[in-house]
């Protein structure tokens, strides 16, 4: 091991170690610009240059490796002159409108400016202007500021898989750009503006908001997806200005996607509730105080039970609702009597329940998951669902691992995937065949991807593979899940789930399904799954942070059904959709106005804080839960503080390791569900910015809503413009029509998540598609502006 | 004196690009030696060490040394490139070696592949040399029909396939990790080293590159030795050089000397001064290297050493001569406008540095030079020097730096009269 | 977009790289686009790019970057004048002027009928011939006002010797 000296002090480093690095152990600050931990190393700003002895010139510490016995000077004549001789180099064309700049205290450049420049520049000529591109509404660009670092364009190449952002001309010419003016398109997008030393790509939704020391900063944890990233959510007075990454290696590194950075931007959308509303007898709703919503309240769910009984009574609650609150819900409606509660919404085969594992669990931390030398993704595009988990798997390609994909679709990941898709429906018969060649492994040479997906699983030691959301939305999830089984128990690999939103996990391990309570202990009389309350006639509903018209697969029914039922509270921080159904909206405490925990995909506890003071009259969910249940006298709801939750809820959940078997006994499936035949398969998901009420109100992220088919049906349907009607038995709906290749013959991809395409019903149904033209009024956007 | 005898040893000769004059005299006997004598690799590296040849394309590395740097024992594809991107001001050497004479320059690359064990190489050619890459495409068809490229050379079990590629338009790619960029098909930005192109180069590989006329000098040492090809020139300074005499001389060209001739006699082969004109400065090895003074440089000798000891470099042998009609100024912002034009804008000193000191450089030939301009180009310019990762830069700073040194008062001129000492006039 | 033969010289050029190295014939396969249609438009760049499997920007890089790349239409004959210090020292700004007089046009510029555009150069590398330019695929050297004007006539009289 090179022993070396750093400023007079000695270290003994690993071979290969950078100066850069060595001096960051020694707590020696060395300025840079293009250097980054994560990136690879660029040496082009030739910030950190600094004096080695014996070599004749300044080194640039990132990217110069020890060597025994060097002696190293940071600080010394020859180096500094060197630093404050690049300084004034990047300053020269660097504008000073650090006063209406929105990186002003934050900036590297203006810090190592105060710590490195000379004060005084001799550049008297012209200053440079660049031109700026548009390239989308999350990153405002200003790129006379831009010192071509570079940060932003390794981050797309090596992390964000960001195609279309790079450093055109040469020379003083050299600038960073989409050279053609288009939207960056990349669930990680944001990330660059962290990375940016400069102010030449802020966020556009922050902008002249606010100034960064006047800021607040909370830490928090993400309610989008079940990696939990770590975020630094960040106000002024009663508003949260912007979310960033909080540093956590074990979790986010220090990344987070656009989704968890910019959603917060919905918390402000028309409908929000701040005040509680009860419908009127006129069929009105009118803004009342908390004692007259809540006397309603009782009153309307006595009647219902009276009239109907507990047996008619369901609950349906968010799973991204913390721990306390799943909890809390639960025992609200065990308590009423109910057995009927659920959080998931999108599934529609609950055959396998019985055999569902303790709770989703990846069943190994995310930093084992680089490591993992062949993974299969069944049915999950982490891309789009799980960004910085899909970060991870980018991260085991790169460390020399495979990843495969098994799905409905070909979906458009930022790494190389190798991608096996079902023909139209018959995702069942591909998992299938996948296990069927197990029995012929030693028939060399295959040819038939899936021949040799068996062989390699055979071959791997302990392969990976990853059950997806989109699986358990299948109709026929139950057989897919025993198909997965039996190829995992063939090819002796592991499963791990990869657990759809913050925390699936924890309404699971809180009892917040029909057949389990608490700690997934089975209940004595399993209640109905949520998919069944549309036709089982349930008479009253407690809804908890959803909005079923657009959250469960057959959004219409959902909605048809509620606005029949005779009692619907909403627990709510929207209010549009409820307006249609319920009875009584309580404000409830959104995102960053809450505290309590989330259990995230690898099983980890996270708790998080309030950001910021609830707006009106909105009270934390937890609160809301407790006051009704100690309003309706039922048992252990006499907690005060929140703590006194959390402290519960752990009881009652007990031990959970993060490694949990991924089935229990598999219950016989006695026949494959059969899925009804039609001209055409309708295919559907949730897309990335359409998955929960906050983000799909959200402004600056936005997905347009799109049908998408294979060009080769397009034209086998007799498609030729851009605009089809697509009906399935359910009902109608017409849309823009994108030509993709990614799907495959015979389906059209219509998009679950939106209002106008709930009356479609359930995805994998069949449908018919003809040419039309657009409705001329578009529907009301929910979105903030 | 041996005059234009190896690397342009054909020129002149009709047809001398074509195989069947090359091989009339003496071309691919080394090859064959090489491969049916048979040579070791390690001998012909020896042999390469001993003739003391150092890297023509301006380094001066020498290049039996680089050779014996490409690992053995590796698996896969190890490469061999040529380096024919010339493009620094006063350098027209090798557009002669490849119109005149690209078969010596071929055979050079196959016996170098087969000593480093290459097996594919490319022949990096700027792509405004439409002409010589043409002539060069044409002699890699000959070379295949006649078994010294591709499989199974001369029968034996090398092979080495070998292709032009062609250049867009950058003197960065002249630098060699720039070039390999610019192969890979990417913008040519140099790359921080380590690691060096011996270990990681073109796609990662073990790669060897070389300036087109260091392969035109391998087949006659091949065949008449290293210690032949040491005593033509002069110890640590083997061999002859081309030295293209550019700017203002009565017959300018490119003349292939021993290395170790007197600058003196070099200007007297191409044609002198023109008449009446006094000798004011040289460049000695392209727009990189500083000036020397006239006085100084008549005394010097042209060898790597005695170059370096005059206080600038030998480069690739271009030298560029000034009389006394020429106003420093003048030349020198023009010199400059090259180097903030050819800045690839990695580097901090070099995108921001070029430009700074041609805009001053260009004020003070207009007319609006301040009195501190030449202490801030000297400043500038040593904040430039030696921080940055390829040499570029430092070779825009030569120029400026060093004829501030000889040529001050019409500097200061500039700056006091607003115009030039030395009228070019209608230039 | 592109020509049969414009493709297969762009195939041939794939084929000197090893195939995971598509990315090395991208020079060239500009090159090849831009002799076609003589210059190249951005759609024209990404087309270059999708026929390479690469992301477009990646082609906009590499054409930004070399100056043998006309991003503008031009002329149907380019002077490329040296410039640069060997041909600055042997009168290279008198055959820019000479050539601007001549052609009506400054550096940068078309002429109206879309015959000449003028373009000063950086080193041709031809500096013992100086002073001299670059007009399609030759050299002219050692240039004087005369020799211009012969070459000036030749090509407005439609020679297809010279491109």
């Amino acid at each position: 091991m090179p022993h070396i000296e750093i400023d007079g002090q000695s270290i003994e480093v690993a071979a290969g170690t950078t100066i850069m690095e060595a001096a960051e152990s020694l707590g020696i600050y060395i300025p840079f610009f293009c250097y980054h931990p994560k990136l690879s190393v660029a040496a082009n700003c030739r910030m950190c240059l600094v004096d080695v002895e014996k070599a004749p010139k300044p080194l640039p510490a990132c990217a110069t490796p020890v060597a025994d016995g060097m002696k190293i000077a940071t600080a010394s004549r020859k180096a500094k002159m060197a630093q404050q001789g690049v300084l004034e180099f990047l300053l020269i064309n660097h504008p000073l409108d650090c006063p209406i700049c929105d990186q002003g205290g934050e900036c590297p450049l203006q810090d190592i400016t105060m710590g490195f420049a000379n004060p005084h520049s001799h550049y008297q000529e012209e200053k440079r202007v660049v031109e700026d591109k548009d390239i989308g509404p999350l990153i405002t660009t200003e790129m006379t500021r831009c010192i071509q670092c570079t940060r932003c364009v390794r981050f797309g190449q090596e992390i964000g898989g960001i195609k279309e952002l790079g450093a055109t001309g040469r020379g003083e010419h050299m600038a960073i750009g989409t050279y053609v003016a288009k939207a960056v398109q990349s669930e990680l997008s944001g990330n660059m503006i962290d990375l940016c030393p400069v102010g030449a790509l802020t966020s556009k939704p922050f902008r002249y908001k606010a100034r960064s020391w006047e800021l607040k900063h909370t830490p928090g944890v993400c309610p989008h997806c079940s990696t939990g990233c770590n975020t630094d959510v960040q106000s002024l007075g009663k508003e949260v200005l912007r979310v960033l990454p909080r540093h956590n290696e074990a979790v986010n590194e220090q990344w987070i996607c656009d989704k968890g950075r910019y959603a917060y931007t919905g918390l402000n959308a028309p409908d929000r509730v701040t005040k509680p509303l009860l419908r009127q007898k006129d069929g009105e709703w009118a803004e009342v105080s908390w004692a007259e919503a809540l006397e309603a309240t009782l009153a309307g769910l006595d009647k219902m039970l009276a009239r109907h009984g507990a047996d008619k009574l369901a609950g349906l609650i968010s799973a991204q609702s913390s721990n306390e609150e799943l909890f809390l819900f639960q025992g609200l409606l065990r308590g009423l009597g109910s057995p009927h509660l659920d959080h998931r919404l999108r599934q529609q085969d609950f055959r396998a329940d019985a055999a569902m594992p303790r709770y989703p669990a990846l069943s190994m931390t995310l930093e084992e998951l680089e490591r993992e030398p062949l993974i299969v993704l069944c049915h999950a595009f982490t891309r789009h669902q799980q960004p910085l988990t899909n970060h991870r798997l980018h991260k085991a390609v790169l460390n020399g691992g495979k990843v495969v994909s098994i799905d409905s679709i070909h979906q458009d990941f930022n790494f190389p995937v190798t991608q096996l898709v079902a023909e139209a429906g018959a995702d069942g018969h591909l998992y299938q065949q996948l296990a069927e060649h197990f029995a012929h492994l030693h028939e060399a040479p295959q040819r038939d991807p899936l021949a040799v997906l068996a062989q390699e699983l055979a071959a791997a030691d302990n392969p990976l593979i990853l059950i997806g959301s989109a699986l358990l939305h299948h109709p026929q999830a139950a057989d897919l899940l025993a198909q997965v089984e039996s190829i995992a128990e063939l090819s002796g690999g592991r499963i791990g789930w990869l657990a759809e939103e913050a925390n699936s996990a924890g309404a699971w391990l809180s009892g917040c399904v029909p057949h389990r309570g608490p700690g997934g202990h089975p209940v004595d009389a399993a209640g109905l799954p949520a998919d069944a309350y549309w036709e089982a006639g349930m008479q009253g509903f407690i809804l908890f942070g959803v909005e079923p018209g657009v959250d469960s697969m057959r959004g219409a029914e959902a909605v048809q059904r509620l606005a029949n039922a005779e009692f619907v509270l909403s627990i709510s921080h929207f209010a549009q959709e409820a307006r249609q159904y319920a009875d009584v909206i309580l404000p409830m405490a959104a995102f960053a106005e809450g505290a309590g925990s989330y259990v995230n995909n690898e099983g980890r506890l996270q708790s998080f804080r309030a950001a910021v003071k609830l707006p009106g009259e909105a009270r934390p969910g937890w609160k809301i839960l407790r006051v009704l249940g100690d309003s309706l006298k039922l048992p252990d709801f006499q907690y005060n503080e929140l703590s006194e939750v959390s402290a519960a809820w752990q009881h009652a959940v007990g031990d959970y390791g993060m490694d949990i078997p991924p089935f229990q006994a598999f219950p016989p499936l006695h026949a494959t569900q059969a899925l009804p035949a039609g001209p055409l398969l309708r295919l559907g998901d949730w897309p990335i910015y359409q998955g929960d009420p906050l983000v799909r109100r959200a402004a600056p992220l936005h997905n347009p809503l799109r049908a998408r088919m294979h060009p080769q049906q397009a034209h086998l349907s007799g498609i030729q413009g851009e605009v089809v009607e697509v009906s399935t038995a359910a009902g109608k709906v017409t849309l823009a029509l994108e030509l993709d290749t990614h799907i495959p013959l015979g389906c059209i991809w219509v998009p679950l998540g939106y209002s106008e395409t709930a009356v479609l019903g359930a995805a994998y149904t069949p449908c018919s598609v003809v040419m039309a033209a657009l409705p001329e009024r578009q529907p009301e956007s929910l979105r903030a502006s | 004196m041996y005059v234009n005898g190896v690397t342009l040893k054909n020129r002149g000769v009709p047809d001398s690009h074509r195989l069947s004059v090359y091989a009339g005299t003496g071309g691919y006997e080394a090859l064959r030696k090489v491969l049916q004598e048979p040579m070791a690799p390690e001998q012909i590296i020896a042999e390469m060490k001993k003739s003391a040849l150092r890297g023509r394309g301006g380094a001066g590395f020498p290049t039996g040394l680089k050779w014996s740097f490409m690992p053995k024992g590796v698996s896969g594809t190890k490469y061999l490139l040529c380096n024919a991107d010339e493009g620094e001001p006063g350098t027209c050497k090798d557009r002669d070696i490849m119109r005149y004479e690209p078969h010596r320059l071929i055979e050079g690359m196959i016996i170098g592949a087969y000593a480093m064990g290459a097996t594919a190489g490319y022949i990096f050619i700027r792509g405004e040399f439409i002409e010589p890459i043409n002539i060069v495409e044409d002699a890699l068809a000959e070379a295949y029909a006649a078994g010294y490229l591709g499989k199974k050379i001369l029968g034996t079990d090398f092979s080495f396939d070998l292709y032009v590629y062609r250049g867009a338009g950058a003197y960065i790619c002249g630098e060699e990790t720039a070039l390999m960029e610019a192969l890979e098909g990417k913008k040519g930005q140099p790359r921080f080293k380590p690691p060096f192109p011996a270990s990681y180069g073109l796609y990662g590989r073990p790669t060897t590159i070389n300036n087109v006329e260091t392969f035109a000098s391998v087949p006659d040492i091949i065949t008449k030795g290293g210690e032949w090809f040491l005593n033509l020139g002069k110890p640590n300074n083997g061999g002859t050089k081309i030295f293209s005499v550019t700017g203002q001389v009565q017959k300018p060209g490119n003349y292939e000397v021993p290395m170790g001739l007197p600058f003196r006699d070099l200007l007297e082969m191409a044609g002198g001064l023109r008449p009446g004109r006094q000798l004011k400065a040289v460049i000695p090895g392209g727009t990189s290297t500083a000036m020397i003074a006239g006085e100084v440089m008549m005394d010097v000798t042209m060898d790597y050493d005695s170059i370096s000891k005059a206080g600038s470099a030998l480069g690739a042998g271009s030298v560029i001569v000034m009389d006394d009609s020429v106003c420093m100024v003048r030349t020198v912002e023009r010199i400059a406008r090259f180097y903030m034009h050819e800045s690839c804008g990695q580097c901090t000193p070099c995108r921001e540095g070029m430009g700074w000191l041609w805009r001053v450089m260009h004020r003070l030939e207009n007319g609006q030079g301040r009195e501190d301009d030449l202490q801030l180009l000297l400043d500038v310019g040593s904040r430039i020097e030696g921080r940055t990762i390829c040499a570029l830069a430092d070779g825009g700073v030569a120029p400026v730096v060093s004829s501030i040194k000889l040529f001050r008062e019409e500097y200061e001129y500039h700056i006091e009269h607003k115009r030039c000492m030395i009228s070019m006039g209608e230039h | 977009m592109l020509s049969e033969k414009s493709l297969e010289a762009i195939a041939f050029e794939r084929s000197k790289y090893p195939p995971e190295e598509s990315r090395s014939a991208l020079l060239a396969a500009l090159r090849i686009a831009q002799e076609e249609q003589g210059y190249l438009r951005d759609e024209l760049i990404t087309y270059v790019a999708n026929l390479l499997d690469l992301p477009p920007i990646q082609a906009f890089e590499v054409a930004t970057f070399y100056t043998m790349y006309d991003l503008k239409p031009v002329g149907r004959h380019k002077f490329c004048v040296c410039g640069s210090v060997s041909c600055f020292l042997n009168g290279s700004d008198r055959i820019i002027r000479h050539l601007s007089e001549r052609l009506g046009i400054g550096l940068g510029e078309t002429t109206e009928d879309g015959l000449f555009t003028l373009q000063e150069v950086e080193c041709l590398g031809a500096c013992k011939d100086a002073p001299m330019l670059q007009l399609g695929d030759r050299y002219y050297e050692n240039l004087t006002p005369e020799s211009l004007d012969a070459l000036i006539a030749e090509l407005q009289g439609g020679s297809t010797d010279v491109r």
